[in-house]
């Protein structure tokens, strides 16, 4: 857990809110990081969108995610030092006391993921990972479950997922209004302020 | 680091676990890899299916289509009159499953 990140000298959470930035910006996402999370969130929509209707592409779409999750796993062991799943991934404890803060306005700001951000990370990765699953085996006739009932946790697991992509982002907002900085076209340009 | 470390790698585990059991059962010799599903020769046509319903009293039949190539999805009127939607067995032509139609 990254418990200080000098940013410019100044205290954590203390960044001026009208500080120009254009010079001050540094490369945090890289290109692979960025491909893969839009990658998962245009998969996700057209799943959600083609499920019971266009199955080949339902099913097309769900196999890219597959792929993608696996490989974001796989660059969260390997890759550049932000898209490691150590430099985000908060303890327990770690995960609490940023959430403390968060309610009274008082969370740090993170040049990374921060704690919430990490923990919703793993839990969006698990969540899609057992929505996946579970259609797949929904498609050879459901299991041992049979196909009825693979059917309702098929989609329980899509609900699930779809609530924390909600609840994603109603965070990258509140984050992005807390520090007054633009988190999505920062998982576009892969730059945030230092 | 300990969380991150593991996280990651249990997520990478599970990707390849579950595209391994995919590449199993999509590349399996068909027949056998899909237990549930029921071939066209033993299952009933759209026509046979809606012969069935009529005689059981259903009209007004507004949608019929295979699910997932097991069951027919049929969207119609029941005897009393009401909107329902059928699961109906391919196979057999029983009615498996009654939902009240919403739309």
């Amino acid at each position: 857990m990254p418990t200080s990140i000098p940013s410019n000298g100044a205290p954590m959470g203390a960044v001026s809110p009208d500080a120009p930035a254009p010079t001050g910006t540094i490369r945090v996402w890289d290109p692979a990081i960025r491909l893969l999370h839009w990658t998962i969130a245009a998969s996700f929509a057209i799943a959600w969108l083609s499920a019971e209707e266009i199955m080949p592409l339902h099913e097309a779409a769900g196999f890219v995610i597959l792929v993608a999750v696996g490989l974001r796993s796989l660059w969260g062991l390997i890759g550049t030092p932000h898209a490691r799943f150590a430099d985000f991934v908060p303890s327990p404890g770690g995960f609490l006391s940023y959430m403390g803060a968060l309610v009274k306005g008082r969370a740090a700001r993170y040049v990374g993921h921060n704690p919430a951000g990490g923990a919703m990370i793993v839990a969006l990765l698990a969540s899609l990972l057992l929505t996946v699953a579970t259609g797949i085996v929904l498609d050879t006739g459901g299991g041992i479950l049979g196909e009825d009932a693979m059917e309702e946790v098929h989609g329980a697991a899509a609900t699930v997922t779809l609530i924390l992509v909600i609840l994603h982002v109603g965070g990258v907002i509140l984050s992005s209004l807390l520090h007054r900085e633009n988190l999505v076209k920062a998982m576009v340009t892969g730059r945030k302020r230092a | 680091m300990m969380y991150g470390k593991i996280a990651a790698a249990v997520l990478l585990a599970g990707s390849l676990g579950i595209g391994t059991y995919a590449l199993a059962v999509e590349t399996a010799p068909a027949g056998q890899a899909q237990p549930g599903q029921v071939t066209d020769a033993n299952a009933l046509t759209i026509p046979q299916v809606m012969e069935r319903l009529a005689a059981q009293g259903y009209s007004d039949i507004s949608e019929i289509k295979r699910h997932r190539n097991k069951n027919y999805k049929v969207e119609a009127r029941d005897p009393q009159g009401k909107r329902v939607e059928l699961a109906v067995d391919a196979r057999t032509g029983d009615i498996l499953k009654t939902e009240k139609d919403e739309d």
